[in-house]
């Protein structure tokens, strides 16, 4: 049972989850553990909710197997949940595999070859069928080891008592560069997530220029400076200055300064303001997550392993929820320990090399820091196999093709791993969330009515979606229309509900009459 | 004869279905009701979650509770069947 949870567990652990969640909580320390909260609230619905009736179904069953087990679909209920469940799992491999070249970018690796390699990885598992389970039991370990023994280390050789940390990390008059740091006296290769790093001056100061390539000062009158630069150069950047060099250029900058992009002051993190989009943004994100994590496809297969699921997804559930409560200390103490994390904008994978940067961890440092990296990369695989194994059975080309395809998205499409990933719950909200949850606890219940359901959610889903991409429906924070499309699971759930719920209504069941067989046969 | 009392008659699969959906309910409440006081509490005016309590902000303290509650809910929630051997 413990692997089977490791394998649910694994898919709240993914890169994408945890490479979006740090640079939420290092912009802001209130609301930034909104996100985390909700995805273990997610993870608690999904073994609450879905978990008992699964373990009824076949080992191996998904959605389209539920569906059919509460009686016989027009093909159209088939083609429409087939369809979502194919783009869901599309949008989260796609997720995992831009995590990945994040990753490898922040890493100094080579990217196309990390997604490669990331591509090939799952492909290998999912053809050797049979050791998928240990793969996803594997991976999931790996992932909540690397979360919580090299945080372990770090709160030992640190502070140990959290609060305390929140309370430094947040009291804070000023943050600037430490004059004992690498940025100040050796200087480092700054890396973003693009080919270019932009740092935005608060404040003047002296920057080292050590590298060789084409910089470019940009200041707020609109005048510009650029440079090919070969030698060690000095310039005095004004506050509002922007600095645009490329990805990977040593830098050295001026100790007592504060750090380009990083929050001026700790009251600044821990009480920035509600922010654009305050309470709906909250919302909307609640209602993405919690929703779309009882139609992910990826917790579908990590449900699909039969007797004991419902006991391995309330213990998944629970380890989750560990590895997430990790996740949001690994950012506060990243936050308090190394606030040079802000220089290039946050990626997330700084923050999972804090235990290389803590200097009271000495030669143990770096070992920990590939184990938390190795983590990653275990979570990736785990919630990468349960995603393909949670796809409709009998389609064994369809997943080389997702794979390939999600690798291809992730390589070409300069997208963060943070903003596919929510399409991936959205989208699995609008359309397979509604049929799962009323296929296990409805009685009343027409495969006709879910069939529409899903199909009114897909579409409302993708207009919704195609309308914010474009940018026709205006800012979330100033319109109703904008906020509805910025989170178009706030329209596509409830339709989906609405119209499977309206055509599956009938006479009310008699307490004297049987349950329907499909119903009997879950809560047997 | 004696009487079969019906309190300890077998449950038919009607009354089953009724209690998991009675658990089911009580779970899903324990896991969104404190979560939606921490998301009013993360939007109420005045920064109100960022006010100190025992040196942290009160969102923090909110937002563990309602982490607490949610994994309690986990054994509240519906219970599998006990299947014959």
């Amino acid at each position: 049972m413990l692997g089977r949870a490791l394998g649910f567990a694994a898919v709240w652990l993914c890169p994408a989850v945890l490479l979006g969640l740090a640079p939420l909580l290092l912009t802001d320390g209130t609301r930034g553990l909104w996100p985390p909260l909700v995805l273990a609230a997610g993870a608690c619905l999904v073994a609450v909710v879905l978990a008992v009736p699964w373990a009824a179904l076949p080992p191996g069953s998904t959605l389209r197997e539920l569906a059919a087990c509460r009686g016989p679909a027009p093909g159209a209920a088939g083609l429409s949940l087939a369809i979502a469940a194919t783009a869901s799992a599309l949008l989260f491999l796609w997720a995992q595999l831009a995590a990945v070249r994040d990753l490898a970018r922040g890493l100094g690796w080579p990217a196309p070859l990390s997604v490669a390699l990331a591509v090939l990885l799952p492909a290998l598992v999912v053809m050797a069928d049979r050791r998928r389970r240990a793969v996803t039991a594997i991976g999931g370990a790996l992932a909540l080891i690397g979360l919580l023994v090299p945080l372990a280390a770090v709160l030992v050789a640190t502070d140990p008592v959290w609060p305390r940390v929140w309370a430094a990390a947040a009291s804070r008059t000023r943050i600037v560069f430490d004059g004992e740091g690498a940025w100040v006296r050796a200087g480092q290769p700054i890396r973003g997530t693009g080919r270019d790093v932009v740092l935005r001056v608060r404040e003047e100061q002296r920057v080292t220029l050590l590298g060789r390539g084409r910089v470019r000062i940009e200041t707020p009158d609109g005048a510009a400076w650029s440079r090919e630069v070969s030698a060690p150069v000095e310039v005095t950047l004004g506050s509002g200055d922007q600095l645009v060099v490329p990805d990977g250029f040593p830098l050295r900058f001026q100790a007592g300064r504060s750090i380009p992009g990083a929050p001026r002051s700790g009251p600044d993190w821990a009480e920035p303001g509600l922010g654009p989009g305050g309470w709906r943004a909250l919302a909307g994100l609640a209602v993405t997550l919690l929703i779309g994590g009882l139609g992910l496809t990826a917790a579908h297969g990590a449900l699909a392993d039969g007797a004991a699921a419902a006991g391995a997804a309330r213990l998944g559930a629970t380890l989750a929820s560990l590895g997430l409560a990790a996740a949001v200390l690994w950012s506060l103490y990243a936050a308090w320990l190394t606030p040079e994390v802000y220089l290039a904008g946050v990626a997330g994978s700084e923050v999972y090399e804090l235990p290389g940067r803590v200097a009271a961890l000495g030669a143990a440092g770096a070992p920990l820091r590939d184990l938390a990296l190795l983590g990653l990369a275990g979570g990736g695989l785990a919630a990468a196999v349960a995603t393909l194994a949670g796809l409709p059975p009998g389609t064994p080309g369809l997943r080389p093709v997702l794979l390939i395809a999600a690798g291809l998205l992730a390589g070409l499409v300069p997208v963060a791993p943070w903003p596919v990933l929510l399409l991936a719950f959205g989208l699995s909200a609008s359309t397979s969330a509604p049929a799962a949850v009323l296929a296990c606890w409805r009685e009343r219940l027409s495969p006709l009515g879910c069939a529409v359901g899903a199909t009114i959610g897909l579409v409302a889903f993708t207009g919704l979606a195609l309308v914010h991409i474009a940018g026709l429906a205006g800012s979330p924070e100033a319109a109703w229309l904008g906020w509805l499309a910025a989170w178009p699971a706030l329209v596509g759930a409830p339709l989906n509900v609405a119209a499977a719920w309206l055509l599956s209504s009938g006479p009310r069941p008699s307490d004297r009459a049987p349950l329907p067989p499909g119903l009997a046969e879950l809560h047997g | 004869m004696i009487p079969r009392d019906p309190a300890l008659a077998a449950p038919t699969p009607r009354d089953r279905l009724r209690r998991q959906r009675v658990r089911l309910l009580r779970a899903v409440a324990l896991v969104i009701l404190p979560l939606g006081a921490v998301g009013w509490l993360l939007a109420a005016p005045h920064e109100l979650a960022a006010v100190r309590l025992g040196g942290v902000g009160v969102g923090w303290w909110l937002s563990g509770l309602a982490w607490a509650l949610g994994l309690l809910a986990l054994p509240l929630g519906p219970r599998p069947p006990r299947r014959a051997a």
